[in-house]
């Protein structure tokens, strides 16, 4: 079985996010965030659930989560 | 071509006036009138919600003609297609696109107040769009056509030019903000909610003594800022109007409502979906401006494009730094979906700078050696990076929220856009030019 990872998921706004992630949640998704505002799931879940994610209605993208670095602190050079 | 009203119009007279001029009349035009703010003479309004029928009753006032995209087969309307009509409506959009004779009768201009009753939720001006290349060349035939008239006239055009501003001496202010034009501002941002995404502040600065700050991690560290690049980037956007002693003054919003989300820890670093997490809660608080000096060299993510649709769906603007990954290097994420306004860096001398990243540019603003506030007991410092060029979109965006209620999310990004300074380079590496204050 694959490992645990995060996962991205865009939701449309079609469809009441509670009721996205809950049937996400019943699919095998750890339930980290749900971000209403903006119409992102966040959670956590072995790799080979997505397609499972991917067929529930309102889910739009399913994308692992990546890193953002903006480099050590006191750089005179950034982002 | 006019297929509804083949008849010329009467009153107001000749096709110029009408919404269905062509773009090359409405491009004469404007050079006619020695016009560089890339405005078309026509105005696009949007009506309230659930005051369409109202807006359209509005519109066919005074003997105006009014056409409606629902009177065409699957409301494919073209505009040549309208005949002499005055004004265009588009139902599915909520918007028309009024002619420049109708919107002279009625009153409506960019800078129309609207009363609480109105049916017309906007009222901005219709600006000309151009692929990459033809901008270039023709801003630049532009800027020399309204040099020569102004050297004619003797006198100041309405819009910048070199000479006048070499005349701008500001003292005690950072290059950066001159640039910007934000030391003759008169104003501060009041009143106006700044979301800052990075990695917090320096909450015992002394320079944000006094300061109303709102604050929230997403990292499970404290929002107090070991790093400095979120004090920098608070500093530029929101920063103090005149700091203590020789200090030059670096903050362009120094009376707006500071919203500190820390969403990288203290070591520079997070992840999307504490990001998202921190845009989730800028956009619940409704901040009108939220600035990101973030990134990743990735292509366009699913979930920053929709974040920055909800976002200005509710009114308040992303602005996000391009990244400095060099010319050769394309606008990472999240300034590369769409809905997001992208920031490149310039130089002081308004050169694009060498590491500024390319593609999808919407802005650009200084990015290379910014004096701003960085944790004590330094106090200040200087960094570079598209970083720091995105707080002066951020703070200057904050000042023109602050001039009218109007001018929120969609409508804030083409303020922005419409009144930057014009340069010498690819849109695809400045955009629309230099940002500038109100």
């Amino acid at each position: 079985m694959a490992s645990n990872q995060r996962w991205i998921i865009t939701v449309s706004t079609a469809r009441p996010i509670s009721e996205i992630a809950a049937d996400l949640t019943a699919a095998g998704l750890q339930l980290d965030d749900t971000l209403d505002q903006v119409g992102v799931i966040v959670g956590t879940a072995p790799a080979d659930r997505t397609d499972r994610f991917r067929a529930i209605p309102g889910v739009v993208d399913v994308s692992p989560e990546t890193q953002v670095d903006i480099g050590p602190p006191d750089s005179p050079h950034t982002w | 071509m006019a297929a509804k009203s083949p008849k010329p119009s009467s009153g107001d007279g000749d096709g110029q006036a009408g919404v269905g001029t062509g773009v090359e009349e409405l491009l004469l035009a404007a050079q006619e009138r020695g016009d560089d703010t890339l405005e078309t003479g026509r105005y696009i309004v949007t009506f309230r919600e659930g005051a369409l029928d109202a807006g359209i009753a509005a519109l066919g006032t005074q003997e105006l003609r009014v056409a409606d995209a629902r009177d065409f087969e699957d409301q494919a309307l073209s505009l040549d297609a309208v005949g002499d009509a005055h004004a265009v409506v588009f139902p599915e959009v909520g918007a028309a696109l009024v002619g420049a004779a109708a919107a002279d009768t009625l009153g409506l201009t960019g800078a129309t107040e609207l009363a609480a009753d109105s049916p017309f939720e906007t009222v901005e001006p219709e600006y000309f769009v151009f692929a990459d290349i033809v901008a270039e060349d023709y801003l630049r035939g532009f800027a020399s056509a309204a040099q020569t008239i102004s050297t004619d006239l003797n006198r100041a055009p309405a819009g910048d030019l070199v000479e006048e501003e070499a005349q701008i001496q500001v003292l005690g202010a950072t290059w950066g903000l001159i640039a910007c034009k934000v030391p003759p501002s008169r104003f501060s941002g009041a009143g106006i909610k700044v979301a800052v995404l990075d990695t917090g502040l320096d909450l015992g600065h002394p320079d944000f003594a006094g300061r109303q700050i709102t604050s929230q991690t997403f990292v499970g560290q404290p929002v107090q800022d070991l790093h400095s690049h979120g004090t920098h980037t608070i500093g530029t956007a929101c920063g103090p109007k005149t700091p203590p002693g020789t200090t030059p003054r670096y903050g362009i919003g120094y009376q707006t409502h500071i919203f500190l989300g820390k969403v990288l820890t203290n070591a520079g670093s997070g992840a999307t979906g504490g990001v998202l997490a921190g845009m989730n809660w800028a956009i619940a608080n409704r901040c009108p401006v939220i600035s990101m000096s973030l990134g990743a060299s990735t292509p366009p993510q699913a979930a920053y494009t929709a974040a920055g649709a909800q976002a200005l769906s509710k009114g308040c603007l992303i602005v996000a730094a391009a990244g400095n990954s060099g010319p050769t290097g394309a606008t990472g994420a999240p300034a590369n979906s769409p809905t997001i306004m992208a920031v490149a860096s310039l130089d002081q001398d308004l050169k694009p700078s060498a590491f500024s990243s390319r593609g999808k540019i919407e802005i650009a603003a200084p990015g290379r050696d910014v004096f701003s506030s960085v944790p004590r007991p330094t106090r200040y410092g200087t960094k570079s990076g598209t970083s720091m060029a995105t707080p002066h979109v951020a703070g200057c965006a904050a000042l023109w929220a602050q001039t009218s209620p109007h001018l929120r999310g969609m409508a804030l990004w083409n303020k922005l856009q419409a009144t930057a300074k014009h340069l010498p380079f690819p849109p695809t590496v400045v955009g629309a030019g230099l940002v500038q204050a109100p």
